[in-house]
C-alpha cells in the first residue's frame, strides 16, 4: 500500500489517527503496541512474502545489539565487537543480496537495512540510552510513515520520542498540511511530469531539445515525487506525535554541490557522514585522506542507490565534484553572481539525473548522445515543440515550485491580508485535495520511483 | 498570554487556515468513504468495458501470498465513490492544463480522437510475412489477396495537431506488403481511403473504419479479388448515438458518430451465419442489440469470434477463407454476394489448424484483412498458419 492509494487514503489512515487519538489517554506501551501492529500490517500489505524476513532481522539486530552492550559492560570488548560487527556484516550482506542476485528485493530493503544499522551504531557508541526495549526498538524499524522509502531518521533522534508522543492539535492539523502538501507534490506535479517525460523517451529518436527537455522534465518529476513522499512521511508522523526533520530544502536553490546535498535527502546525507564519513576520520586528517574518505562516501551513495554501473557512474559523478568544489574552487566562486550559480550547479544535478533515470550505462551514455544531436534531427524539430507546447504550464509551474517563491508569497498575503485569508487558503487546499483524488482515481497512477530502490 | 502576543501575526492566521483545512479534508474523506462503502457495489464499467472489481474473498491462500490485499486495493479504486466524474475531472483537467492526449489518445482536429499508430515489432512482422509466403507457396491454386489497413492518424496524419510526433505506418505497411510473395494480391488500402478522404471513413471516437471507409477499399479490392460489382449501395444509418474505444480510454465525451450499414441495391443472395463458438445461426450478420451495448461496433456479427461460417444462395462456386482482425467484421458483409462459403478465422482467438477448412469448405479464395495495428505487432496469425507446418513436418 503507498500513500497514493485511495485504500491508504480513505480507510488505513483515518482509522490509525481515529485509534490513536482514542488511546492518547492510556498506558503508553499500549500505543507504542497499536502503532507498531499497524506498521506491520502496513509493511504486509506491500510486501507480505518478506514480512518474515524482516522481522527476523529486527529481532537478530535487536539481540545482537543488546548482546554486543551487555559483553562490553562486562569487559569482553572482544566478543563485543565481534557481536555488533557480525549483526552489521549480515544486514549488509543481506542488503547486497537482495540487490545483486535476481530475488526480489523486499519493499523498502535498502531504508529498513540503514535503520537496522543505526540502532546497532547508535546504541554502541552510546549516543542514546539503551533502555533494550524490544517494542519500541522494533517501532523505529519499521514505523509506517518511514519504513518503505524514508527519511532515514536515525535511531537516537527517533527512539525518545517513542515515549511521549506530542499529540497535539497543532501537530495534527500542520502534519495533515504537510501531507496534503506532499500529496499535491507527488499526484499532481510529478505524476503529471513523469507522462511528460515519457512521452520524450516515447519518441525514441529525437532533436537535441527534446531530449534536455526531457531531462529537465526527470530532474523536476523526481524532486517533486521523492520530496512529496517525504512530505507525506513526516506530515503523518507529526500527525502521530513523531517529528522528523526535513528531508528536501529546496535542493534546486544550491549554489553549489555540496550545498546541494545539503538541501536533497538530507536524512540520507546525514546517515553516511554520521556512520561512514566521520568513523572514516572525516576532514580531521591529511588531504589525501580526506579525499579518499569522500570517494568512499559517493561511491557508497552510488551503490546504495542501484546495483548498475550508471549508479555507480552517478556516485563518482558527484563525488568528483564535491571533491572539486571542495579542493579545488573552494569559495573562489563567489564572485560569480548567485543566479548563474545556481543554473550551474542545477545543470549538473540534472546531468547526473541521466545516469540516475538510464537503466544501464550505456543507454545514459547513448541519452547524452542525443543531447548533442546524435539522433541528426537537429536543435529542434516539431516534436520538440508539441511537447513543450503542451508541458509548458505544468514546466512554469514545477520550476516556480522548487523555489521559495510559493511559500513566500503566501507569507506575504498573510502579512497584508485578513483573517478572510486563512478561509481562502483551506478552501484552495479543499480544492486541491479533490483533484488529487480525481487524479488517482482517474489514471492508474504511477507507484513511486524511490520504491525500486 | 504575554507569549501570545509576541508570535508573529501570520502564525493564528495559518493555524486558523490549518485547522479550516483540516475539517475541509476529513468531511471529504468521510463523505466519500460512507458513499463508497454504502452505495451498492456496480459490476461492470460500459465506460471502460470491462468488469469491475468486488469485495475480495477472505482465504488464508490469499492472504498469505499477498493478493488479497491487491484485490482489495482493486475493489476500493473500482467502487470509489463518483468514481466517473472523477474520471471526467481529471480529463477536463488534462485539457486546461494544455495536454493534447490523454491516456496514449491524441485530441486531434475536428474533433478526431486519434491513437497513435502501432510501432511496428519487425521480429513479428517478419515472422508473420513469412508464415504468409510458405502458406501461398504451398496452395498456389488459391488465389489470395492481402487488405492491410492503416491507422486514422496514419492515413490522415492532417488530423493531428501540429507535430505531433507518429511512426510513419504507411512505410511500414509498403515494407510488410514489398515482402510478400508476387502471387499475392495486395490492394492498397490506405490510397483508397485517402482518395475518399472529404468523407468520414474513420469513426472521430472509434479506432476503427466507418463503413464508407470499408465500401471505398471494397471497391478497390474487388479488382483484385474477381468480384465485379457495380458500386450501387443503399446505405441504411443504425445508431447516431456511438461513442467508441477512443472516446473511453480518453474521457472525452463530447463527440459521437453514426454507424451505417451498407446493402447492395440489386442484391437476390441470400445467406445464413454460423456462430460455432455461440452454437447459433441467424440470417443477418448484423445484431442490432449490440446498439444497446457501449461497444456499438460490435453490431457487425455481434463482435468477434474464433470462426465464423457464412453460407449463400451465390451459387458462384467460389469460397473464401479470411484471416482477420475487427476491421474485417464491417467489411466482410461487402463480399457476401461473391462467395458460396465465407469462412472467418481470427488467429486471435483461434487454436485450431486451417487446414482442415481448406479442404471441407473446398476454399478457392484467401483474404487477409487486417489492421496495420495488428499485423504489424501481433504473432497469433503466424502461430495458426506455422502450426500447420508443424504438423506437416511431423
Amino acid at each position: 500500500m503507498t500513500f497514493t492509494s485511495l485504500l491508504f487514503l480513505f480507510l488505513f489512515l483515518p482509522a490509525v489517527l481515529l485509534v490513536n487519538y482514542l488511546l492518547r489517554s492510556v498506558p503508553v506501551w499500549i500505543r507504542q503496541l497499536f502503532l507498531l501492529a499497524v506498521s506491520l500490517l502496513f509493511y504486509a500489505w506491500g510486501d507480505i512474502k518478506y514480512l518474515p524476513v524482516f522481522a527476523m532481522s529486527i529481532l537478530l539486530n535487536f539481540c545482537a545489539g543488546q548482546a554486543a552492550v551487555m559483553l562490553r559492560t562486562s569487559g569482553r570488548e572482544m566478543a563485543a565487537r565481534i557481536a555488533l560487527a557480525a549483526a552489521a556484516g549480515l544486514d549488509i550482506a543481506a542488503l547486497a543480496l537482495f540487490k545483486y542476485s535476481s530475488l526480489d528485493m523486499p519493499l523498502g530493503v535498502s531504508f529498513y537495512t540503514f535503520s537496522l544499522l543505526s540502532y546497532l551504531f547508535d546504541i554502541w557508541q552510546g549516543r542514546t540510552e539503551n533502555k533494550g526495549n524490544i517494542l519500541t526498538v522494533s517501532l523505529y524499524m519499521v514505523f509506517f510513515p518511514k519504513v518503505i522509502s524514508g527519511p532515514v531518521i536515525q535511531y537516537k533522534d527517533f527512539i525518545g520520542q517513542t515515549a511521549r508522543p506530542r499529540l497535539t492539535r497543532d501537530n495534527m492539523v500542520s502534519g495533515m498540511h504537510l501531507f496534503l502538501i506532499g500529496l499535491f507534490k507527488k499526484v499532481l506535479l510529478a505524476d503529471n511530469l513523469g507522462t511528460s517525460f515519457q512521452s520524450v523517451l516515447d519518441l525514441g529518436k529525437m532533436a537535441g531539445a527534446s531530449a534536455w527537455l526531457g531531462m529537465v522534465f526527470y530532474s523536476l518529476q523526481l524532486y517533486f515525487d521523492f520530496s512529496g513522499y517525504s512530505d507525506m512521511a513526516i506530515g503523518l508522523a507529526r500527525m502521530l506525535g513523531f517529528q522528523i526533520d526535513r528531508n528536501f530544502h529546496y535542493p534546486y536553490m544550491s549554489k553549489n554541490i555540496a550545498d546541494f546535498w545539503r538541501r536533497w535527502h538530507i536524512s540520507l546525507g546525514a546517515w553516511f557522514r554520521n556512520y561512514v564519513y566521520i568513523p572514516l576520520g572525516g576532514n580531521r586528517c591529511a588531504l589525501p585522506r580526506q579525499i579518499i574518505n569522500l570517494a568512499v562516501v559517493w561511491l557508497l551513495t552510488g551503490i546504495w542507490h542501484g546495483n548498475t554501473l550508471n549508479f555507480i557512474a552517478w556516485g563518482i559523478w558527484h563525488g568528483l565534484l564535491v571533491i572539486l568544489q571542495k579542493f579545488v574552487i573552494k569559495d573562489r566562486a563567489e564572485a560569480v553572481p548567485g543566479p548563474v550559480r545556481i543554473l550551474i550547479t542545477d545543470l549538473l544535478a540534472f546531468i547526473g539525473w541521466v545516469f540516475f533515470f538510464s537503466p544501464n550505462l550505456g543507454s545514459a551514455l547513448h541519452y547524452f548522445g542525443q543531447m548533442l544531436g546524435r539522433d541528426g534531427l537537429g536543435a529542434a524539430n516539431g516534436a520538440t515543440w508539441y511537447i513543450l507546447r503542451q508541458n509548458i504550464l505544468l514546466l512554469a509551474a514545477a520550476v516556480i515550485g522548487s523555489t521559495p517563491l510559493p511559500a513566500n508569497l503566501k507569507k506575504l498575503i498573510y502579512k497584508r491580508g485578513g483573517r478572510a485569508m486563512s478561509l481562502c487558503w483551506a478552501i484552495a487546499g479543499a480544492l486541491i485535495f479533490i483533484l488529487c483524488i480525481a487524479n488517482l482515481v482517474g489514471s492508474g497512477y504511477q507507484t513511486f520511483l524511490y520504491f525500486k530502490f | 498570554m504575554a507569549v501570545r502576543k509576541r508570535r508573529p501575526k501570520s502564525g493564528g492566521k495559518r493555524r486558523l487556515e490549518y485547522r479550516l483545512l483540516m475539517r475541509f479534508t476529513l468531511g471529504i474523506i468521510v463523505v466519500l468513504l460512507a458513499v463508497s462503502l454504502f452505495a451498492p457495489d456496480r459490476d461492470f464499467s460500459a465506460d471502460e468495458n470491462r468488469t469491475l472489481a468486488r469485495f475480495p474473498a477472505l482465504s488464508s491462500q490469499a492472504v498469505k501470498d499477498g493478493t488479497w490485499f491487491e484485490d482489495l486495493n482493486s475493489w476500493f479504486s473500482d467502487q470509489f465513490a463518483f468514481r466517473g466524474a472523477f474520471m471526467s475531472m481529471r480529463t477536463a483537467g488534462q485539457r486546461a492544463m494544455g495536454r493534447l492526449e490523454n491516456n496514449g489518445v491524441i485530441f486531434g482536429k475536428e474533433g478526431y480522437l486519434l491513437q497513435r499508430p502501432a510501432v511496428m515489432n519487425s521480429d513479428a512482422a517478419r515472422q508473420t510475412q513469412q508464415a504468409i509466403n510458405s502458406f501461398a507457396k504451398k496452395y498456389p491454386d488459391l488465389n489470395t489477396c492481402m487488405v492491410l489497413v492503416p491507422d486514422c492518424a496514419a492515413a490522415f496524419p492532417s488530423y493531428l495537431p501540429e507535430g505531433a510526433p507518429a511512426a510513419d505506418q504507411l512505410a511500414d505497411i509498403s515494407s510488410f506488403t514489398g515482402g510478400l510473395d508476387s502471387s499475392i494480391k495486395v490492394v492498397d488500402a490506405a490510397a483508397a481511403l485517402q482518395a475518399d478522404g472529404g468523407q468520414q471513413v474513420y469513426y472521430k471516437t472509434d479506432h476503427h473504419w466507418t463503413s464508407r471507409g470499408a465500401c471505398d477499399v471494397f471497391m478497390a479490392a474487388a479488382k483484385k479479388m474477381d468480384i465485379s460489382t457495380d458500386g450501387k449501395f443503399k446505405v441504411y444509418q443504425v445508431s447516431d448515438s456511438f461513442q467508441g474505444t477512443m472516446a473511453s480510454k480518453s474521457g472525452v465525451h463530447t463527440e459521437r458518430d453514426s454507424i451505417e450499414v451498407y446493402a447492395p441495391e440489386n442484391n437476390k443472395v441470400q445467406y445464413l451465419v454460423d456462430y460455432p463458438d455461440l452454437g447459433t445461426r441467424t440470417t443477418s450478420v448484423y445484431d442490432s442489440s449490440k446498439l444497446k451495448e457501449k461497444d456499438q461496433y460490435t453490431v457487425f456479427f455481434g463482435g468477434n469470434h474464433p470462426l465464423v461460417e457464412i453460407r449463400t444462395t451465390a451459387d458462384t462456386g467460389k469460397n473464401l477463407l479470411v484471416f482477420k482482425d475487427s476491421y474485417a467484421n464491417s467489411f466482410v458483409p461487402f463480399l457476401i454476394p461473391y462467395y458460396d462459403r465465407i469462412i472467418m478465422i481470427d488467429p486471435r482467438y483461434y487454436y485450431e489448424d486451417p487446414k482442415a477448412q481448406l479442404a471441407l469448405n473446398h476454399i478457392t479464395d484467401v483474404l487477409y484483412l487486417y489492421s496495420a495495428d495488428t499485423l504489424l505487432t501481433d504473432t497469433s496469425l503466424k502461430d495458426v498458419l506455422g502450426g500447420e507446418d508443424a504438423s506437416e513436418s511431423q
